[in-house]
Formats: C-alpha cells, structure tokens, sequence
C-alpha cells in the first residue's frame, strides 16, 4: 500500500504536469500567434463585425490618409490609383484578398475590438456609431508612388514582377513595402484575379527566394569569425572549382586566379566563398546564417513575413559550397534581406521592423505608441565595420556601380540568384544596401524576379530610390 | 432585449463570470488545502488507524531490532525495502518479498512475489490455490527473519495459523468435529467421573469445613486484630529482572541471536483428553507443551485478552492488547455521531 | 431578576445565532455551492434575455442551480461522499449545459436542454456506481460475469455498429444510440483494480490488451489511447516494475509509429495538426476554425452568447473548450483547467486515503482516466498534438460520455464513502476509549 501511495503521487504529478503544460502551450500560442490566427483572411468574425462597426481610419508618417470609410459604409483608400494601387500590399484590400494586410492584421483596432466598455457604453449613451480606432502607419505613400513609378519606368524592371522594402536602420521603421505587380483595391477585375503574375501574393514578406550573392555579406562575416586568416587568405579561382564530380562557376564563366576576400566580395566571385564555405563548414555558417535570423520563427509585432531558412537536411559538399554562394535551398524575403544589410549598418545589431506608429481611439485616447526594440544581434561592430568597407567598395568600383548616388556614400551588394519560375532557369535580380549618413539611415533591398544581374537590373532601381530619399527624406 | 443592449451586457458581464470563476476555483483549492490538512491531523489523533495488528520481531536481521514491533495495515508488502509496508532488513529477505491482505474471518493472507519463500509456522507456500493464512499468533518465516503476528482485538480469526484450501471471499465455515459413539460414550464416562469427583471433593470440603467448626466451638478464642503480614516486595518483578534471575524462560518467543529455528511442535488434536472435541481448537492448544512461566491460574483469561495485566505476570509478545472492541450497534450509532459533528455531517 | 435573566438568556441566544452564522459562512461546502450557484443564475438568465425572451432559459436558471444543490448538499445526507469532488463534477456539467445551451441560441437545436437531461441521468448513474463500490463484496465471482460482459458489449458495434466520424463505436438500440467503449470504461476499471490488487497479471492483461485490439478495428484512435494509457499508469502505479513499463512506452510508440505509417488518416491527422493551414479547404477546417475562435476570445472573451461558435464544425463535442474560450476568455479557459487539477488532486487523495488496494487503484485509475482524456482533448484543441476525437470530460455534449464520466465519478465516490466509514468507525474506537469518561452523556 505504501509503495502504492507512493507511486500515486507520481502518476498525479504526470497527468497534472501535462495538463500544466497543456495550458502553459495554450497562453503561449495564443499570446504569440493569437492575432496571426484572427487575421487570418478566413476569419468570418471581422466580416460580420464590419455590419455593425464603421473600420477607422489609416494614416501614414506624413499625415496623409490613406484608407478610411465613407458616409455609406464603404471602405475608400486615395484618389490617385497610383497612390492607392502601390499601397495595396501593405495595407489589403476590402475583400481580404491579401494575407496579413494592415487592414485585417490590425483588424482588433480598426474595428473596435480593444474599445474599452465604459467607451462604449458613453459612445451608446450619445447614440453615435461604432467607430474603430484610427491607426498611424511609419509607412510613406508618396515613396510607395514613387517606387512604383520608377520599377514602370525602368526599361530593364518594366512589367516585371519584384519587391521593394525600405527600412530606418537605427529605429527599424518601415518606409516602404511593395510587391509588383500592384493593382487597384478599388476595381478587382478578373483579369487580375486570374493574372498568372499572382497580383495578390505580398511579394516582399511572402515569397522566399534564394539570395544569391547577397547572401555573401553573412558567408563573409562568418569568415571573419570563423577563419584567423580570412582577410589575407588567398584562393585560387579558376573560374571552376570541382567539388564531388560538380563544377561551382562563376557568373558569366569568369576567372579571377589569386584573389583575396575583399576583391572576391567585390567582384562577387562563387569559386572563392565556395571554397571558404568548404574551409568553414557547414555549421559555421549556418550558425552564422541563424545569428542573422535564418531558420528563426518571425513573430514581429506588426508584420507576419515569412520565415527565411537556411538547409539543415541532406547536406553535402556540393551543396554547402552552394551555401557559401546564397544557393542550394538558402531562400530569404526581401524585407529580411533588408534587414541584413540594415544589421550591418547598424553595427551589427538588428532590429524589428515596426510598422505601427500611433494607435488613437475616436475620442483621441492613445492606446499604443511606437517603441523600438533591437530583434537580435547578429555580429559584433568590429566584423559590421569591415563588412562595411567591403560594400563600400562594391558600389564604388566592383559589381554594383550602378547603384552609385552623387553626394552620399552607398553601401551595397548585388545579387543574381538562379532559380526556377514555370520550369524555366531564370536569374533573379537582387541588390540590398544602404547610406552610410546619419541623416538618411535607410536601407533598401530590391528584387525584380527573372530580371537578369543585380549588377545591371536592381542595382539601377536601388539608385533611384537613393535619390529619392536624398530628396525627400529631409522632412522626416 | 435588443442586440445592441444585450452585447453591452453580455460583455460587461463577462468580468463577472470571470470573477465568479475565479472564486469557485480559489474556494475550491481553499477547501481542498483544509480537507488536507485536517486529514493529516485526524492521522495524528489516530496513530494506529487502518492497522488490524501488529508483528513482533523475534528474530530480526542487520537492520531490524529484535524485539520491535511493526503495525500490520490490512493489505500491504513486506520486503527489505523502506518503501514496504513492513520493512524486515535481514538476510534472505528480497526487496519485495510478499504481500498480504487481511481477510475478515480468516485472518491475514500471505502470498510471496515470484518465487520467494515464504512460511507460515512450519507450512511453506506451494501455490496460489492454496493460500497461507496467518491468525493471531501466528509466526512467519521470512529469509533469516522471524515474525509473529498479534491481532487486534475486533479482527477475529479462527484459530491459528493452519493451511487452508477453500475459495476466497466465502468465509470458511468449519464445522466442528462431531464425536463418533465410542468418543462420546468415553466421554459421558469421563463426565460421570467428573461428576463423581466433584462429588467426593464437595463431600470432602463439607465434612472439614464441620470439623473445623466443631473444633473453634470447642476452644473459642477472642478476636484479636491482626497485623497484616508486609507485602513482600521481591515478589515483584519487571520482566527484564525476571528474566536476569531466570525465572522467565522465553525461549518459546524469542530466541537468542544465532540459535537455530526451534523444531516446531506437530499440531495435534489431544486425544488424551476427549472434551476439545466438541469445540472448534482452542487458540493456543498447541503452546500448552511448551513451558511458560505464567500463572496457572490465569492463563485461560491471559490469552482471551479481557483481563488487567498485573504487575507479576509477564508480558506476553503475542498477547493482544486491550480490548477495544465495539459492537456493531454502537459502531453504528457512534459513525452517525461522530459523522454528524466532527466530518461535516450530511445532516447539515 | 428574572428580566435580567431573561435578557441575558436572549443574548446568550443572539450569540449563539451569531456564531453558528459565523460557522456556516466558514462552511467551504456552503460558500462554494452558492458562488456556483449564483454563477450559473445569472448566466442563464443573460442568455434568457438574448434576442426573443425564451421561458426554458428562466427554467434552466432555476433549475440548474437547484440540481447543483440538490446533488452536492443534499444527497450526501444520505451516504457519506466527498463533496469538494461532487461540488467540482457538478460544476463542469452544469458548464456543458450552459454552452450548449448559448449555441443553442439561433441555431434551432436543444442539445442544452437535452444535456440538462442527460445530467440528471449521469447524476443517478453515479449514485449507481456509489452504491456498486459501497456494497457489493463478494466479487470473485461477479468480476468474471463484468468480463464477460464487458468484452461482449465492446464487441457489439462490430457486429451491428454504425459508422460515425470515421470510427465504428455506436450502437442504436431503439432509436437510442451508444458508445459501448464509454460503458465499458467503469468495467475496465473494475477489473483493472481486482486484478491488480491480487497481482494476478494475465485476467487484466488479457481484457485490457481485447478492449485495444477491438478499439483498433474499430478506429476509434482516441478512447484506445486513453485506455492503453491508463493501464499502462495502473501497471506501473500497481508493480513498480519500470522495465517493463517503459517498454509499454516504447510499444506505444513503436504501435503509433506503424500506425502512421500503415493509415493514411492517421497520417492525415498529423499532417493537419503540423500545419492546418495550409489544409484549410479540406481537412484543416476544423482545427484552423478552432484556433480562430480561441484568439478571438483574447483574454477576456467576447462576451457569453455572442462571437460565432457555431462556424466551428463539431462545436459541441470535440472543440467545446474552443467554445468556452470564445466566449469567456483564455483566463478563463484556464481557470477551468484548473477545476480539471483539483479534481484530479481530490481524487488522488481519496485514492492515497483508501485502505484496499482494489479500491485505491479504482479510484487512481479514474482519477488517471479522467485527466488523460482531458489533456487529450484540451491539447488537441490547442493545437499542442494532433487532434483525436474524445469528448472532453463532463462538458462535451452526449448522453453517454456524460453518463460514463459521472460514472467515474461514482466509483471516485463510492470509494471515499468507504474510507469515509473506515475513519469514523477507526475515530469512534480511539474516542470511546479516550473521552468516554470525559464528556457527559449528553454531549457525547
């Protein structure tokens, strides 16, 4: 009987321990996934609750209202329908076509849900309608306009698809989110319903693309921390390694025989970082991958992007030498390739991209103010420095010339990620950079999607962004 | 109710509900603290509740005194193990050597676990079918270690510890043995006997107890008060002095350290004497052949267990305690009673 | 004089009225009833007054609140029960009837005035098992008719089942319908405790390991788990014996490994739990469906009787803890898994009191039942593992869920009745002995 009792109060604490745990689960996933699942564009609660309460209004950092509702009801965005075209990603339209827009990602907020009761009760008392709260974006609609008009401009980017993200590297703001091609939340035809170019797929937080060289910024900050000799090793490249009967090339089949990390960096040489992902191994540079956030679960506050990931399964020399090069199933979105390049301006610390500025009920309470926070950190300033410089050299006299502003210094790399859309090879175009001025702390990644070389496609479209900001950003 | 009024409502009154939840479920964990705490203080009052007896150490091992008493729960394991309900340390005994279950009316059931062996006074455990049944007094044989049992009072056993076959659950019912007619006209002869001497004895005790009178009405003598003689105080004596003057022979319950197991007497129904016949054995016929130094007088009253302990006799090991026992009457009425006042009684 | 005597005997009254007030407010028994009562009279009476006043929720206010009463303060006049264990299985049913009878609201169907039902039967049905555990004694015999019996009842859906959710464990018996394997878990307790409490290994083994094999053809995944769990927890509680206990384990898992390998619906199972979302038009409805609802609810809830339960297919059995936490709040989701805690507490406590093995394993392996299937249900739920079809204990909607859980709840019952009886006798003894010259006659 004693051993019996005994042995009870280990089955009782094994059932109560899984209940526990049960419940620990349930807070956990409700308070960290809990308005992933709300907003989830299947949610029917937030489309009956539309009948009774009017949705608030949306606001950007300049003031401008970019999506509010009318006398009738109705949801109405900008006039121009450039405007309200180059918005339509961030925000999602009215039918829910896009996921995890601010329209329904903060949905608790434009339709009153956090309204307190003695709110509403006063709001009942003097017979007014139910009114959402009003929320303040850190986005900027004139450079989402702008954005846009320059990938329609370009002769090179013109009709194809790509994504554009802008962040404040030193607060994490986000400026600008745009996926192409945009169209008008407005006038959904069914042209664009059935478009085999996927209008409604969020292309800078969705889609997952290999990044190509630009992935070289996190092989060449694992170097340096991993290799004693990184910065004066010398590699032979002879414009084909063999690794297991395979042959790593360069693009274009180039040949640069003796070269050092700092001229491989700016002539974006494969054979160089294939070898050095060889002489580093793969768990070094996954760590160093998984330090910049790769294999991590995105949970930021206001935005759900899409988990970037670095392979762990099935690896082999051929593919970790791949790695080394930002191939081989390493996939990135453009906003996180953003945030690496925003990490290394930002001395190595990275921090959340935020998107909400200011959450204000109809009756003018704050319910919610910015506030920052660093989302980790990914190297050490020492390493971010000499990153630095070799991005600096990238725009000033190696691959990315192109992307060279008159009056500030521009950090950058480019990228040609080979992939595969419809069964046919296709080169992605990507660059991700930023100006190294403390009054214009931004960081930009684009991707035009089977645009050719970053070199020549994306690097043209980060400069004009550049431009744009050296222009307009003043104000800010 | 209008919807628009019934939502306010409804979400107002969500703080209640969960006011009202968190109450029911704070009372609910308040009430189950205090269930426990005064269960472990109605333990403490009740040091000997659940126990139907206890076993006395004859023969102990490295971790056993001898002489100590272990409380007997009614279903339980006996092993070396701190764990077992009754821990016995000494060579021979496995971590888990045998459970036991009290059943009403026949004592205490002893099966081992696996192979162990296992004796009841002198019988070993063969099977399942036929369980070992230990009743007041009875001696258990574990390993090196040597045990008896001694009941409480108001957990009757017939007799005994004896083998017996039979299912379980369904009280044994012996029926004594009936006498054939040779045992029975050899017993009216010896009751006439009996009768005869009482006779003679009564006859005897009269015609002295005449005498006697005749002889004081003879030579009366004047009533004197008499000193009463000093009690002699050597007569008394602990045990332990007893046994130092070797006037207690216990070699029938405790054995000295390293002394082999005593041949155990063969259970015999007394032929010589045919009266015990009649009645189910008695409870320790078998001890009769053996030596004890108590009181011839109070020997048949010492092992019903009703009597006052003096202080001359010595105590037995197996000699229950106190009787506690309450009829089933009173049981019943004191169960309402204390149910009623000490348990939170339905009747409130 | 005598007015001063008679004001001092009044106030000696008024005192006496005071402190047996005091005594009862401390009375937990009391203070606990009457929150829950008070809980579910209001809450009813807000869903009487939704949209069109209907008179049955007026009906269900008084009734359900009296039912709570009648059976945690007035039936243990008769018998000794633990009513902290009464009070909480009574709350949980009662907490069924009231969210059925909120979804009820609108959607044309009874199931809360059917559940209501269906409690009064669990109710009797436990005083059934109470009385079962209390005085039968004598069970060698009838331990054998309980096997018989039960393997032919788990048998019958085979041979005259009807398929429902892609198990075949119901049974119609005019016009009623049964889940024999819900029955049978009072029988396997029975059995499991006998046996195990006279270490006879194969009589138990050979039932427990049936009742699996014809749970597997039947498919019902989620009892047979809850089965091979809880003879698994009993045999080792029973034993000590950790070899083979963990290899019990490793068997499980190696069974439910070859069972995801072998069913393609338990693959499907797994599939939707890693990720539902992406099988939200087909599969994946259920549990996405689920999840929104519980994120919705936030905290505090959305409010009782409002949200949208009825979006969530099967609201009423499986995904009911969904419901609650819609419609009060994660808190108090949890606060209602911790009702589940103390009830488990309770019943190990009246397991570890109990003086017969047979009846402290009884009462442990209903204690064990009942918290296994309410983290299998509630973790499904929450998306913690997949998703298995058992009805949450006492809250689920279902006659004979209700009815077995009350069952149970029974034997938990009938055992501490028994101990219940053992200590007073036990307490009377020692008493009689200590005070019987101490107290006068009347105040004994």
């Amino acid at each position: 009987m004693k051993q019996l009792k005994l042995r009870f109060r280990v089955l009782t604490l094994l059932v109560i321990g899984l209940l526990f745990v049960a419940g620990a689960y349930g807070v956990y996933s409700v308070s960290a996934y809990g308005n992933r699942w709300v907003s989830s564009t299947r949610n029917t609660r937030y489309r009956s609750a539309k009948r009774s309460v009017s949705p608030g209004d949306i606001i950007d950092r300049n003031g401008v209202t970019v999506a509010t509702t009318d006398e009738n009801g109705q949801r109405v965005y900008q006039s121009n329908i450039l405007s309200r075209s180059s918005l339509v990603h961030l925000l999602g339209d009215d039918e829910g076509n896009i996921a995890n827009g601010v329209e329904s990602f903060q949905a608790n907020y434009l339709l009153g849900f956090e309204t307190s009761l003695t709110e509403r009760v006063n709001a009942f008392l003097k017979g007014e309608t139910r009114k959402g709260d009003s929320i303040a974006i850190t986005a900027d609609s004139k450079l989402h306009t702008e954005i846009v008009q320059i990938f329609r401009n370009t002769s090179n980017t013109k009709g194809k698809c790509g994504a554009v993200a802008v962040m404040n590297y030193k607060t994490g703001e986000v400026l600008a989110l745009v996926s192409l091609p945009v169209y008008d939340p407005q006038n959904i035809t069914a042209t664009i319903k059935n478009s085999t170019q996927h209008p409604f797929w969020n292309r800078a937080v969705q889609s997952t693309l290999p990044p190509g060289s630009t992935f070289k910024i996190i092989t060449a900050v694992a170097m340096l921390e991993n290799m004693a000799d990184a910065q004066t090793h010398v590699f032979n490249c002879t414009g084909a390694t063999q690794v297991m009967d395979q042959v790593i090339t360069d693009y274009g089949n180039d040949q640069h025989g003796e070269i050092t990390l700092e001229k491989a960096f700016r002539l974006s040489c494969n054979n160089c970082f294939a070898q050095a992902a060889l002489l580093m191994g793969d768990s070094a540079l996954r760590k160093t991958a998984e330090n910049f956030g790769f294999n991590d679960n995105f949970l930021f506050r206001d935005l759900v992007v899409e988990n970037s990931s670095y392979p762990t399964k099935d690896r082999n020399n051929f593919e970790i030498a791949w790695s080394g090069a930002g191939q081989s199933k390493v996939a990135a979105t453009p906003l996180h390739l953003c945030m690496i390049s925003a990490a290394i301006a930002n001395d190595g610390v990275m921090m959340e991209p935020r998107l909400l500025s200011r959450v204000q009920s109809p009756a003018g309470v704050v319910r919610l103010r910015y506030s920052q926070k660093a989302y980790r950190t990914a190297c050490s300033p020492e390493t971010a420095k000499i990153i630095d410089g070799y991005m600096k050299t990238v725009v000033k006299s190696g691959t990315g010339t192109r992307a060279k502003v008159d009056g500030l210094t521009i950090a950058g790399k480019t990228g040609s990620a080979e992939g595969s859309a419809n069964g046919l090879d296709v080169t992605h175009a990507w660059f991700t950079g930023y100006i190294d001025d403390d009054r214009y702390p931004y960081a930009v990644s684009v991707l035009v999607e089977a645009g050719g070389t970053g070199g020549s496609v994306a690097a043209p479209v980060a400069q004009k962004i550049f431009e744009y900001l050296r222009d307009n950003a003043a104000v800010y | 109710m209008p919807d628009e009024i019934y939502e306010l409502v409804a979400q107002g009154a969500r703080y209640w509900f969960l006011f009202l939840m968190a109450l029911i479920a704070w009372r609910s964990w308040r009430w189950y603290r205090r269930d426990r705490r005064q269960a472990k203080k109605r333990l403490k009052l009740l040091p000997d509740a659940g126990f139907v007896g206890e076993m006395v150490v004859l023969q102990g091992g490295k971790g056993l005194e001898r002489g100590a008493v272990l409380p007997v729960p009614c279903e339980g394991t006996l092993g070396a193990a701190r764990t077992n309900d009754l821990c016995v340390q000494a060579a021979g005994v496995e971590k888990r050597h045998l459970w036991f279950r009290y059943d009403e009316g026949r004592g205490l059931m002893v099966e081992p676990f696996g192979k162990n062996a296992v004796n009841v006074d002198g019988a070993d455990f063969e099977s399942r079918r036929d369980p070992l049944y230990m009743g007041h007094g009875s001696r258990l044989y574990v390993g090196e270690a040597e045990l008896r049992l001694r009941m409480f009072a108001g957990f009757e056993a017939e007799g005994t510890a004896q083998r017996r076959s039979g299912v379980e659950d369904e009280p044994a019912q012996q029926q004594p043995p009936q006498p054939d007619a040779q045992q029975m006209a050899a017993y009216q002869q010896w009751m006439q006997q009996q009768w005869m001497m009482q006779q003679y004895a009564q006859q005897q005790a009269y015609q002295q107890g005449y005498q006697q009178a005749m002889a004081q009405q003879q030579s009366p003598q004047p009533e004197l008060y008499e000193e009463p003689a000093p009690e002699d105080e050597t007569d008394v004596y602990t045990y332990e002095e007893a046994r130092a003057q070797g006037l207690v022979d216990d070699r029938a319950f405790m054995r000295p350290a390293g002394e082999k197991k005593p041949e155990l007497p063969v259970y015999e129904q007394p032929l010589a004497e045919p009266a015990p016949q009649f009645y189910p054995p008695e409870m320790d016929a078998g001890w009769a052949d053996e030596e004890y130094a108590w009181d011839e007088e109070n020997e048949d009253e010492g092992m019903n267990g009703d009597e006052v302990m003096n202080g001359d006799e010595v105590p037995d090991a197996a000699e229950p305690p106190r009787s506690a026992y309450v009829g089933h009457d009173e049981a019943e009425r004191a169960k309402r009673r204390v149910w009623d006042r000490y348990l939170g009684g339905g009747a409130r | 004089m005598s007015k001063r005597s008679r004001r001092a005997e009044m106030q000696a009254a008024r005192r006496a009225r005071a402190r047996a007030d005091r005594e009862r407010r401390r009375d937990p028994a009391r203070a606990l009833v009457s929150a829950m009562m008070l809980f579910y009279f209001s809450a009813f009476l807000l869903i009487a007054l939704q949209g069109e006043i209907q008179w049955q929720g007026f009906a269900l206010a008084a009734a359900v609140p009296m039912m709570i009463y009648i059976a945690t303060l007035w039936l243990p006049r008769f018998f000794p029960a633990d009513k902290l264990l009464l009070a909480i299985a009574n709350f949980l049913c009662a907490l069924g009837v009231l969210v059925l009878y909120s979804t009820d609201r609108g959607a044309g169907t009874s199931r809360g005035m059917q559940q209501a039902m269906y409690y009064g039967i669990g109710i009797i049905a436990m005083l059934v098992c109470i009385m079962i555990v209390r005085y039968i004694r004598r069970w060698k015999f009838l331990m054998k008719v309980v096997m018989m019996g039960a393997a032919a009842l788990m048998v019958l859906p085979l041979a005259i089942g009807t398929e429902q959710n892609g198990a075949t464990n119901w049974i119609v018996i005019g016009g009623t319908s049964l889940q024999p394997s819900e029955v049978v878990k009072i029988a396997l307790l029975l059995i499991l405790g006998w046996y195990m409490s006279r270490h006879q290994f194969w009589p138990w083994f050979l039932f427990a390991g049936f009742s699996l094999l014809v749970l597997m053809l039947q498919k019902d995944l989620g009892t047979a788990l809850i089965y091979y769990i809880t003879t698994l927890l009993l045999f080792y509680a029973s034993t000590g014996n950790l070899p083979l206990t963990g290899l019990g384990v490793i068997g499980g898992c190696g069974a439910a490994v070859v069972g995801y390998k072998m069913f393609a619906h338990v693959k499907k199972r797994v599939a939707i739990w890693r990720n539902p979302w992406i099988y939200y038009e087909t599969s994946g409805y259920q549990i996405a469906q689920t999840l929104m609802a519980i994120a919705s609810g936030g905290l505090f809830g959305v409010g009782l009787g409002l949200g949208a339960p009825r979006v969530i297919p099967v609201y009423f059995t499986d995904c009911i803890f969904a419901v609650i936490c819609e419609q009060f709040g994660v808190i108090f989701g949890i606060l209602v898994l911790a009702m589940y805690v103390i009830l488990i507490l309770r019943g190990t406590f009246i397991a570890q009191s109990s003086r017969h093995s047979f009846h402290a394993i009884m009462a442990m392996g209903a204690t064990v039942m009942l918290g296994v299937q309410t983290f299998i249900i509630i973790g499904g739920v929450l998306k913690m593992i997949p998703l298995t079809g058992v009805t949450m204990p006492f809250v689920s909607y279902g006659g004979t869920s209700l009815v077995s859980c009350m069952g149970l709840i029974g034997l938990i019952q009938g055992v501490a009745s028994v101990n219940q009886d053992d200590l007073t006798y036990d307490y009377e003894i020692s008493r009689s002995l200590q005070e019987e010259m101490l107290l006068p006659e009347a105040d004994r």
